[in-house]
């Protein structure tokens, strides 16, 4: 090796570290750009993002506006329609009233081809305070002895004994005092929901309800007959 | 006795005492809390009951409207055993099957909310009280009463007895609970002046069974939906005897012209296993929490498994409608005896009006020796509950076992 051999090492040296951190500095400033690029591109998509996602809910407020309008609008021609039954209800009561006040037919619902049943309404007090004190029972119209007299205080073999003994004239179960559509109907669609068949459900409202006409009610519940 | 077998299984033992020895072993350990019939029935098949000599009973009470497909009906025989082989009880601490999948059935089948299980009528009308009372509380109401019908009957266990204005009633056993109401039977005028801001609840036997098989008129039915809805208050049916077919329909409330917003069921849920439910509407479903209710046994894996067979049986159109057509063949045939005052009730629930001066109870006791079992509920009045499963010919049979026994009782056969 020569005499300028650690002077040549030294600019070799100097050569390669300079080299080395540009570089370095090219590598830092391509990582830099890359990560921005990155960055710029993420707050691109998360502005797309927030724009479609705004986009979407106006769409589903627009939706949910014109759901509730319908709503609305319903539940407004369910009140008219409450309010038409209210009335055409009062209408019917008051005629009824009046055809009784004339002596005229049985209430709508009564069954005329049986006896009507014993009632079974006890001669006291209509209401009753359970777990008092019992006030003394008051004797049978018919001169019978109370209720509580004309059965065993112990239970048979039953589930329970025997309090209140029925009238053993009372041959039929009690019908409908009153025709209420809505009851009929629901009674209707209950039945055709439990299976009933269109000529059980028919004997039922024209029986418990005095409808002579069932045709709509059942139509409507049960589509027209083939 | 009891023999084991090689499996190490215990076989069960055979009834070999005879009636004699077996009152006599219920006279000195029971409790006399009932008045049972001269009878010990040792096996039971479909309509019919066999006694320790092997004589045959038709029977026409099933187990009080329990055993609504007959006496140890295949399909409940299969649930049962299937299950107690891999899972009898774990308590409501942790998950089972069987019960997630009746509380579904049961809320589908009817009202559509949630489902409280227990083990009995009295339990669920319990569960219901507690619905209904706390209900209230969450309206304000600081006294709550629930009202009923002076001819009901919801039970024996303290809440079910106080909402039970006489049957059953022992003012020895008092007090009994406060917050209950009692009105005239059908009187709807009565029940809209009883129910009031305080009223949590009404609670109504859409037929009352106990009583007599005394159908609760619509009209009354629809002053409590009425009334219940002007003051808020829950309607609760008590469908323990009417329910799961006896009317012919899976509910009684489906034919009636109202919708209750909660209904309890027992005895034939469990075709023979011990199973109550109290099953809500919407409007109670959220009501009960965590810490407000509970029970050891409830809703068992093999109580449930019971219960999902029974309603696969039941919850049959064709099931039903036969029920409703051998209901008004039973009637009928009822109706031309002598010594019928006339029937009531719906489906396969008949109470039978006798002519005044015939005595239930002794036509029940003639009965039982002719081979028909039924039951006297009232002086006058016999209840029939025959299996919803019986056929034309039984029904036929019973009807001509009642005549008979009636001619005795009446002027003209003696």
């Amino acid at each position: 090796m020569g005499s300028d051999g650690p002077a040549r090492r030294r600019e070799i040296e100097d050569t390669t570290a300079a080299r080395l951190a540009e570089i370095v500095a090219a590598a830092e400033q391509a990582a830099k750009q890359v990560i921005d690029e990155a960055e710029e591109e993420a707050r691109a998509r998360i502005a797309d993002a927030h724009e479609e996602a705004e986009r979407i809910v106006a769409a589903r407020l627009a939706g949910l506006g014109d759901l509730t309008d319908e709503i609305n609008a319903q539940a407004e021609a369910l009140v008219r329609q409450a309010e038409a039954l209210q009335q055409a209800l009062a209408r019917a009561k008051a005629e009824m009233g009046e055809a009784g006040a004339r002596g005229g037919p049985a209430p709508i619902g009564r069954r005329d081809l049986r006896p009507e049943p014993a009632p079974r309404k006890a001669a006291g007090p209509a209401l009753t305070v359970v777990g008092g004190v019992h006030e003394e029972p008051a004797p049978e119209p018919d001169g019978r002895p109370p209720r509580e007299e004309r059965r065993p205080r112990e239970a048979p073999d039953a589930d329970a004994a025997p309090a209140v003994a029925p009238s053993p004239d009372l041959t039929e179960e009690i019908s409908l005092g009153n025709g209420s559509p809505a009851g009929a109907r629901l009674l209707a669609t209950q039945m055709a929901v439990s299976g009933s068949s269109r000529a059980e459900i028919e004997a039922r409202l024209r029986n418990g309800f005095a409808i002579a006409d069932t045709r709509a009610i059942l139509d409507a519940i049960l589509g027209p007959e083939s | 006795m009891s023999a084991a077998d090689p499996s190490g299984a215990t076989a069960v033992e055979a009834p070999a005492m005879g009636l004699a020895e077996t009152r006599e072993l219920e006279e000195r350990y029971l409790m006399r809390t009932y008045r049972r019939g001269a009878v010990d029935f040792v096996r039971g098949e479909g309509c019919h009951l066999y006694d320790a000599d092997g004589k045959e009973y038709l029977d026409f009470l099933a187990g009080i409207s329990v055993c609504s497909l007959g006496h140890s009906h295949p399909a409940v025989v299969a649930a049962v055993t299937a299950q107690a082989e891999r899972l009898m009880h774990v308590s409501n601490l942790f998950y089972t099957e069987p019960m997630a999948r009746l509380a579904r059935r049961l809320s589908e089948s009817s009202l559509g909310g949630r489902v409280f299980f227990c083990n009995s009528g009295t339990e669920a009308n319990e569960a219901a009280i507690k619905v209904a009372r706390k209900h209230a509380h969450g309206r304000g109401i600081e006294a709550p009463e629930i009202v009923s019908f002076e001819g009901e009957f919801h039970g024996r266990t303290y809440g079910a007895l106080s909402a039970t204005p006489k049957l059953a009633r022992n003012e020895a056993l008092g007090p009994y609970l406060p917050g209950f109401l009692a009105v005239p039977d059908n009187d709807a005028e009565a029940l809209r002046a009883a129910v009031g801001p305080n009223t949590a609840a009404v609670l109504i036997e859409p037929i009352q069974g106990e009583s007599g098989v005394w159908p609760t008129s619509e009209e009354a039915l629809m002053a409590a939906r009425e009334a219940c809805d002007a003051v808020g208050a829950l309607l609760i049916f008590d469908e323990i005897q009417t329910g799961i077919g006896r009317t012919g329909s899976l509910w009684a409330y489906e034919q009636t012209p109202v919708r209750p917003d909660v209904i309890t069921s027992a005895k034939a849920l469990g075709g023979g296993m011990p199973i109550g439910a109290c099953i809500t509407g919407p409007a109670a479903a959220e009501v009960l929490e965590p810490g407000d209710h509970g029970s050891t046994f409830a809703a068992g894996p093999v109580a449930t498994s019971a219960a999902l067979a029974v309603l696969d049986a039941v919850d049959d159109p064709t099931l039903l409608r036969s029920v409703r057509e051998l209901g008004a063949r039973l009637r009928s045939g009822l109706e031309a005896l002598p010594g019928v005052a006339g029937t009531r009730g719906r489906g396969l629930m008949v109470g039978v009006a006798l002519e005044p001066g015939i005595d239930a109870a002794a036509a029940g006791a003639d009965l039982l020796e002719r081979g028909l079992v039924v039951n006297a509920p009232a002086p006058g009045t016999l209840r029939l509950l025959p299996p919803l499963v019986v056929e034309p010919g039984q029904i036929d049979s019973a009807v001509g076992l009642i005549g008979e026994s009636l001619l005795g009782f009446t002027a003209h056969g003696q």
